[in-house]
């Protein structure tokens, strides 16, 4: 895995670089500072350069391989972060974060059915707590009628 | 003795009914949340900060709410620490040596209450230095200029790059990726939009709460779903919790010692809770001589560690407040939740808001007298929460992950962000990269950039005003000395040295 010890310091250089071309293109028609909106993202992009750089040199030991069927479980679990993003609004709070959180329970090994219960108990609870007791927004989707 | 008699007035602000519930509330909630394997201080306050914004608090109120969090959420560490053998930050590496090794025999709550004897000693001893330092402190930083303060700023990085992790060069990147998320969105002189791609949502910049939780919190979520088998810890017996008079009268010393250890390390910019305990364990063996057995469960090694990061919590409240400068993860973040709640962090803060400084040093000490008082007996609570499988806490950390997000704008987008900094987490933490210099990056990056410009716009682009005074000449000095000084000594030393993430 030779590949793999440069892997981390290529991509932060590859991202100082890109930071660094993308800060030329912040102008200004008449100055308001000496230093302008682009200089401070280059101090950002040399700080990435160097640690990049030094990382490189000093080579970064790949991660160890990820066991058996954790990347299924991670992307599912991202999959379904992403879903619950985007279904929080349309459903409601306590119908998408039982859902939500019935898929990550079973993802970590529970049982379906305990998993939905247990997600119901503990949405009703945030929801109480926090659209209840502390005023807090959170979407009520189809469940206010 | 005008300190004592502001401090006292501090107590009448802490003292409220109010105050006092939330202390409470405050002291409550951080333990639970805190005490979550693998979440830690640093996610409990960026999961309940939103919170807090949203009921609307008046600041000092918010303040002591904060404190509470911030003391409880460490207490709540312990907790897992010693019962579970999983310290959510480094600071509690060092207890978890002793304290998971009394567990083991079965006098899991003798550390307990050790711990939360020795927290409460060192929370208190600290507190007195706080009240007489921190004046002293914001007199003499009233001449900071500009040029001085990006100096101090500079040091704070490179005294957190070299206690992160065990690469210097794997900090400074992550650093410099922090100074970047700073600037993502409208600059505020110029109001041109950077790193933005045309997203809307990116113009008002990357919100600390969001990259928080999601770098911690949801990159936790995704390591523990990493591994194929989850150890569940069935029994968890820890005997009574209590302590014999002989253990604790034993102790004194060793609490005594480290607690002011403890603090003299948390003043320190960068240093903070970790190298604290570490300093207050080491000297603790040196005292005790061949005839301790650290490591095998001895109770020192609980009151050391534990003392010390309580007194080093309140150090470092001292650059935090006088200064403006935090000096590690969580405090980056409640330096965050100042700035949201309107109040700038610095010299002028103790003269500005007198009622926030000293009713929140009153606080800090009522909420350790809560912690004492109510956690002790409220443990076995406690421990019910952490018998809970696994598939019901995790899930649980990530839904309050969410509502914490969601609350800071109702945005969809952020919930996504998050996810996607979970990841980057995921990734940074599989390959050795710290996470605190991001966090701290990013709060410190716009009052960096700020001085910086300001530095230069009075010396009209002259980049010698950069080390025009002995100060910020010195505090360059020390920057380099603090960031070099200890890579090179490590790599003479230790070969695989290092301390693993900070707080």
């Amino acid at each position: 895995m030779r590949g793999g010890r440069h892997l981390a310091g290529l991509a932060i250089l590859a991202l100082a670089a890109a930071v660094a071309l993308e800060a030329r293109t912040f102008v200004v028609s008449f100055p308001t500072d000496p230093l302008g909106p682009g200089a401070f993202p280059l101090v950002a992009a040399a700080l990435l350069a160097l640690g990049g750089g030094a990382v490189l040199l000093e080579g970064s030991a790949a991660p160890d391989p990820l066991p058996p069927g954790a990347l299924r479980r991670i992307v599912l679990a991202t999959g379904s972060f992403v879903a619950y993003a985007l279904l929080l609004a349309p459903l409601g709070f306590v119908t998408a974060t039982t859902l939500e959180f019935a898929a990550v329970a079973v993802l970590f090994g529970g049982r379906p059915l305990p998993a939905l219960g247990a997600g119901l108990g503990f949405a009703l609870a945030l929801f109480f707590l926090f659209v209840h007791g502390l005023g807090l927004p959170l979407p009520l989707g189809f469940l206010a009628g | 003795m005008e300190a004592l008699r502001l401090l006292g007035e501090g107590f009448g602000v802490a003292l409220q009914p109010l105050n006092l519930a939330l202390a409470f509330a405050g002291v409550f909630t951080g333990t639970v949340v805190g005490m979550l394997p693998g979440i830690g201080p640093i996610n409990a306050i960026a999961m309940l900060i939103p919170l807090i914004f949203a009921v609307g608090l008046p600041p000092e109120t918010a303040l002591i709410l904060l404190a509470g969090i911030y003391y409880g959420s460490q207490y709540g560490n312990s907790i897992s620490t010693i019962l579970l053998n999983v310290p959510g930050t480094a600071a509690a590496v060092v207890t978890a040596l002793d304290g998971y090794a009394l567990t083991r025999q079965g006098r899991g709550g003798e550390a307990l209450a050790m711990s939360a004897v020795a927290s409460f000693v060192g929370g208190t001893l600290s507190i007195v230095g706080l009240v007489f330092l921190a004046p002293v402190l914001a007199g003499w930083a009233i001449r900071f200029g500009p040029a001085e303060y990006f100096a101090l700023m500079i040091f704070a990085f490179s005294a957190l790059s070299s206690v992160a992790g065990n690469s210097v060069p794997k900090a400074l990147a992550a650093t410099g990726f922090g100074l970047l998320l700073a600037t993502v969105g409208m600059d505020p002189n110029s109001a041109v939009p950077r790193y933005t791609f045309g997203q809307l949502k990116l113009f008002d910049g990357m919100d600390f709460v969001v990259v928080t939780i999601g770098l911690f919190a949801v990159s936790e979520v995704f390591l523990v779903l990493q591994a194929s088998r989850w150890g569940q810890d069935a029994s968890l017996a820890y005997g009574r919790v209590t302590l014999a008079l002989a253990d604790l009268r034993a102790n004194v010393g060793t609490m005594l010692r480290g607690s002011v250890s403890g603090f003299l390390v948390g003043v320190l910019p960068g240093a903070g809770g970790t190298i604290a305990s570490f300093v207050a364990y080491g000297l603790e063996e040196k005292v005790a001589g061949d005839d301790a057995r650290f490591g095998e469960g001895e109770l020192r090694g609980v009151a050391a560690p534990e003392a010390a990061n309580n007194a080093a919590t309140t150090g470092a409240m001292i650059p935090l407040l006088t200064l403006g400068i935090p000096g590690s993860g969580t405090t980056a973040v409640l330096l965050g939740a100042l700035l949201g709640l309107g109040l700038t962090p610095g010299p002028l803060l103790i003269e500005r808001n007198p009622e926030v400084f000293w009713g929140m040093a009153a606080s800090m000490y009522v909420g350790n007298a809560f912690l004492l008082l109510l956690n002790l007996p409220l443990v076995g609570l406690f421990v019910r929460v952490l018998r809970l499988p696994r598939w019901v806490l995790m899930p649980g950390v990530a839904a309050l992950s969410f509502v914490a997000v969601y609350a800071v704008n109702q945005s969809a987008f952020d919930l996504v962000l998050m996810t996607a900094f979970g990841i980057l987490g995921f990734v940074m933490r599989r390959s050795g990269f710290p996470l605190a210099p991001v966090i701290l990056g990013l709060v410190l990056g716009p009052l960096m950039e700020k001085n910086l410009r300001r530095a230069l716009a009075l010396s009209a682009g002259d980049w010698s005003v950069m080390f025009s005074s002995g100060l910020a000449v010195s505090l360059w000095v020390l920057a380099a000395v603090s960031l070099l000084g200890p890579w090179i000594w490590r790599r003479r030393r230790l070969p695989d040295g290092g301390v693993g993430e900070v707080d």
